[in-house]
């Protein structure tokens, strides 16, 4: 290549990073408000959740002492339990697959697998973004924990409610935005620690 | 003779008064149970203005905002999205089907909705109604219009007619595309949805009456015929949203997420369902005043069921004092006036149910036509079990009052009573 093309590319290149630098982007973060969003297609259900670290672990950095590594340890196995956090209808015979936790800003991140989940969804793609969005963000004073359930399901026409144990579980969290994919449509709300129970529509 | 059966003949002895008690219970019920069914109606309707469609998109906006002016047509657009973003995003391999939406035309006060036949076939309302045409067809031709079934009905069209398109939305505004005017071909069935107040042409027909305009007016001496326009490139440069239907449910947040952090362009995917019910939980205010009105209803028809009830046993204090006279407990007299009062009650709330569903069978059509009104009939649920279980247990409360009442007062009293 000739030189006297190197330099409008390199040119090129550097307005690119600076643009790029331009744009701002900021998420909203509240204390004691988390989403829960689930999506269910055929016999299998996708959940996930994206709650401020302070929700679930009382503080939002990377842990410093050893209590606060116990809590972590402590929130990571009370979120391997979404059978007790978001309860899914006994009727509908869900089988708990694949989990995933992460940590965001507070560092760590979990895998879980289950010999029964199915694999070859691409959505594992998106999960493992989300995984380096967190680490990004690394020097943020705000971060979120988000976990990743995979569900295979005999009768997902049964699945009408979720029974949220998750705020027996996590006293500070108050709030939890709800939205639910399913065939039926698509329903949203809230619930929080008066009302643990979302039907779906 | 059994208690029950004195129960009965007593009411029957007094069957004027008892008919017409049990009617007014039965109205109340009846009155009670069609506000919640309206209520859960009109949430119902609404709730279901759109499905079927996975997200929409439009420029970056609030969830409501870009669902208003998108499905409702209510207020305008910030901006629209580019015609580039548009076949970016349609090319998407999760993407199974993708409707653009065209606005800032009007027709007598109707929006225009610049679209593809497309729209007619994925537009779905009410869990998975599609559209339906009353007359005529789809869009085909350059200058084919099709217009929902207000439009049509208050404007009086029909297939064949032929319309002209207003520049802007405002009401006569004096800029009028007419040198280029449209043709109905079809006339959507009624759905009771903001689809009945649009008026339908194609995305390049919203390209084609504008190509001779500039800057908001006609410009000066410039006037393309419409048989050239048909020669002309005709591709769009924005349209201002689009309802985007996916392959497969698990990719909508992520495909959500995608658009929401495309770099060319700043770009807001809403899920539609989850916007009509932050959308409803602003206009719910109606809903609750629904809500306050029907528990006004149970108030008052409790307190009716009572007050008829204790109105028609005071007269009895003489027969109560005969009974008792005769021998008959305390206890005998508080079940017998329970038991009727409870029959009362019981009857009531029956005939309520009755005239609930001889009311929805006769009304649901007119109200699914004429107010896109949709009332589901089907079973009482469990919260209107709970109210006629409550209305029942009121009735033989009621008849305990008396029976305590008479319990009371010697016998003398009811014995020497002069009327």
């Amino acid at each position: 290549m000739k030189p006297a093309i190197w330099l409008p590319m390199a040119l090129l290149a550097f307005t690119g990073a600076a643009i790029a630098e331009e744009k701002r982007h900021a998420d909203a973060h509240e204390h004691g408000h988390g989403t829960f969003r689930m999506i269910i297609e055929d016999d299998h259900a996708v959940m996930e959740i994206e709650v401020p670290a302070a929700d679930i672990l009382g503080f939002e950095h990377a842990p410093s002492t050893a209590d606060q590594r116990d809590a972590m340890a402590e929130a990571a196995a009370t979120l391997s339990r979404p059978d007790i956090l978001f309860a899914t209808p006994e009727s509908a015979g869900c089988a708990i697959g694949q989990i995933e936790i992460g940590f965001g800003a507070t560092g760590g991140h979990r895998h879980e697998h289950d010999g029964h989940a199915d694999e070859d969804d691409h959505d594992d793609e998106k999960h493992d973004d989300h995984a380096h969005d967190d680490h990004d963000k690394e020097e943020d004073t705000h971060s979120e924990v988000t976990a990743f359930y995979r569900l295979a399901c005999e009768k997902p026409e049964a699945l009408d409610q979720i029974e949220f144990g998750y705020f027996k579980a996590f006293p500070a969290a108050e709030e939890l935005e709800v939205v639910i994919l399913s065939a039926a449509g698509q329903s949203a709300g809230e619930v929080g620690p008066d009302e643990t129970v979302f039907e779906i529509e | 003779m059994s208690l029950f059966r004195l129960a009965l003949l007593s009411l029957w002895n007094r069957r004027l008064t008892a008919i017409l008690t049990i009617l007014g219970i039965a109205l109340s019920v009846t009155l009670f149970l069609s506000v919640e069914k309206l209520r859960n109606g009109a949430r119902e309707s609404f709730a279901n203005t759109i499905s079927g469609t996975d997200l929409i998109v439009g420029a970056r906006a609030g969830d409501v905002q870009l669902l208003l002016y998108s499905v409702f047509r209510i207020g305008d657009a910030t901006n629209n999205i580019t015609w580039e973003s548009y076949q970016e995003i349609a090319e998407r391999d999760e993407v199974d089907w993708i409707v653009p939406i065209s606005l800032g035309d009007s027709h007598r006060g109707y929006r225009v909705v610049g679209t593809t036949s497309g729209f007619f076939d994925h537009y779905r309302y009410r869990r998975d109604t599609s559209l339906r045409f009353e007359a005529g067809t789809t869009l085909d031709d350059l200058f084919d219009t099709v217009v929902g079934a207000d439009v049509a009905a208050a404007l009086g069209y029909s297939v064949g007619d032929s319309i002209i398109v207003s520049h802007g939305t405002g009401r006569g505004s004096g800029s009028e595309h007419d040198d280029k005017p449209f043709r109905v071909t079809g006339i959507l069935a009624k759905t009771g949805t903001p689809v009945d107040r649009a008026v339908y042409v194609g995305l390049e027909a919203i390209e084609a009456i504008h190509v001779d305009w500039q800057g908001g007016g006609r410009v000066e001496g410039l006037r393309i015929p419409a048989e050239r326009v048909r020669n002309m490139n005709l591709t769009p440069k924005t349209v201002t949203a689009a309802l985007v239907g996916l392959k497969s449910r698990i990719t909508t947040f992520r495909f959500q997420r995608f658009v929401n952090e495309y770099e060319a362009e700043p770009m807001t995917a809403i899920l539609p369902g989850v916007a009509l019910s932050n959308l409803w939980s602003l206009v719910g205010v109606a809903e609750r005043a629904l809500s306050a009105v029907s528990l006004m209803v149970i108030v008052t028809a409790l307190l009716g069921v009572v007050t008829t009830l204790l109105a028609s046993l005071e007269e009895r204090r003489r027969e109560m004092a005969i009974l008792r006279a005769n021998g008959a407990s305390p206890r005998t007299i508080s079940v017998l006036l329970a038991a009727e009062s409870g029959l009362i009650a019981l009857a009531g709330a029956i005939l309520g149910l009755a005239f609930l569903y001889v009311l929805l069978f006769t009304l649901q059509p007119v109200l699914d036509s004429r107010f896109g009104l949709y009332l589901k009939i089907d079973a009482p649920d469990l919260r209107d079990c709970a109210i006629l279980g409550i209305i029942i247990l009121a009735g033989i409360a009621a008849g305990l009052i008396p029976a305590w009442r008479a319990y009371r007062r010697s016998l003398a009293d009811g014995m020497s009573i002069r009327s």
